[in-house]
């Protein structure tokens, strides 16, 4: 009876704040979104011809997010009869979106105007330890185009 | 030429639907699926243990030692009773064993008696003063020791291990000790769970023992009468019950089995030996609570 108390107190708990983050979170990766959308992000090995080849860098984007209880109280369950992991899909899409994002700022910022040759990684902390709650790390990275000049 | 990433609709890669649904269907079904899954393993580890032998389960038994009853001549009195309604039964037959029922007095007020492992039955002084006469006290002898013949004891060990092993196996370290409250200290002379229908099979081959030793039937429903005046009084029921049958329906039914197999009801009701009422007497005296009001 007590586990079972705490059981269901841990899933209000992960299901209040792990829903509130996400709400968060993605009401702030749209709006970036829409901000940063003139800033392509391409996945060509090759950039756009130029007459004047610009200057290139390297732009990186991490993020690191947790799995709450709850996604991970599901997830469990779904493993038992399989599916679509539907809590851990929101978690990764938000993961995947933050990092190009990030990405994106960091070119904003050095006056790039568009991203080429874009990979992302995807990692999970604290893999294969049971009972912690796993995180996941998502790391985007490519080659930012700086023509500010010409 | 100016390039922007197009504006993608949500929802692709992600679900619209709300997470607590997903959650309610899984934890429902997960929940209805390990329950099947458990009851069927209960229901056939119990088959299986009916098979043991009952000589394997006397030696299981042995390992749990009873204490000596402090009165011997109760103690004696019992387990002659035992002895000519396990004959009635012919249990020694059935389970292939010379002395299969051990009857233990318990000195203490619960008002309870019940069937456990190894052929070991448990009668508490508090269920006997609640008995009006030997034929009901015979009664519940004869349904307890019907159990022993059914092997329902071994049938509920049987079930308990392997639903605690279920349980361990899914819940992981938490549910270990379960399998060790069922395996351990609490096997012997714990009340094992009978089902309903048990109970049923245990009255009916204990009645028919009770009129074979007597030639009637008359007394034996004293006990569930008396309980059933209790309940309608609102009073706190004895544990006795609490896996019984209704006693309305189990009075009725045990009537329609007399008649069934053309018991008689009528004869003479034996008291219990003097010595034994006057024990019974002399200790209600001592607990003033037990005092009618």
């Amino acid at each position: 009876m007590y586990d079972l108390i705490v059981l269901l107190v841990l899933l209000a708990l992960g299901y209040g704040f792990g829903q509130y983050a996400e709400k968060t979170h993605y009401r702030s990766i749209i709006k970036r979104e829409n901000l940063l959308r003139k800033i392509p992000v391409i996945a060509s090995k090759f950039p756009p011809m130029y007459r004047n080849p610009p200057e290139t860098m390297l732009v990186t984007g991490g993020i690191v997010i947790s799995v709450d209880y709850f996604k991970r109280f599901v997830a469990s369950l779904r493993n038992l009869i399989g599916g679509r992991v539907t809590s851990y899909e929101s978690l990764l899409d938000r993961a995947r979106r933050e990092a190009i994002l990030r990405m994106k700022e960091q070119t904003r910022d050095r006056g790039g105007s568009m991203i080429f040759n874009v990979k992302i990684e995807t990692a999970s902390i604290s893999k294969g330890r049971k009972n912690t709650i796993g995180s996941i790390e998502v790391f985007a990275y490519g080659t930012a185009l700086i023509t500010q000049s010409s | 030429m100016e390039y922007t990433n197009p504006k993608i609709p949500e929802g692709i890669n992600t679900t619209t639907e709300h997470p607590l649904k997903e959650f309610f269907i899984l934890t429902t079904g997960v929940l209805a699926l390990i329950a099947i899954v458990i009851f069927l393993l209960g229901l056939s580890a119990q088959t299986i243990a009916r098979q043991i032998p009952f000589q394997m389960e006397l030696d299981l038994a042995k390992k749990y030692k009873v204490e000596p009853s402090t009165n011997p001549e109760i103690q004696k009195y019992l387990q002659k009773l035992a002895n000519r309604l396990a004959d009635a039964q012919d249990l020694s037959k059935t389970l292939k064993t010379d002395s299969p029922v051990t009857v233990h007095f318990f000195d203490d007020n619960i008002v309870n008696a019940f069937a456990t492992l190894g052929g070991n039955i448990i009668i508490y002084r508090g269920l006997l003063e609640k008995l009006s006469s030997e034929n009901a006290l015979a009664m519940v002898m004869s349904h307890e020791i019907a159990h022993i013949k059914l092997r329902h004891p071994i049938m509920a060990l049987g079930r308990g291990v392997v639903i605690g092993l279920a349980i361990s196996a899914i819940t992981g370290a938490s549910g270990q000790g379960l399998t060790n409250d069922i395996l351990g200290d609490a096997g012997l002379l714990t009340i094992l769970k009978f089902g309903r229908d048990q109970e049923i099979e245990a009255d009916k081959i204990g009645l028919a023992a009770v009129a074979k030793v007597y030639g009637h039937t008359n007394g034996t429903t004293d006990l569930f009468d008396m309980f059933n005046q209790l309940s309608k009084g609102d009073q706190q029921l004895p544990q006795f019950l609490s896996s019984h049958p209704q006693n309305e329906s189990r009075i009725k039914y045990i009537k329609q089995f007399s008649i069934d197999n053309n018991l008689t009801a009528k004869g003479k009701i034996l008291l219990m030996p003097k010595i034994i009422r006057k024990y019974l007497e002399s200790t209600r005296d001592q607990n003033p609570k037990r005092k009618k009001k």
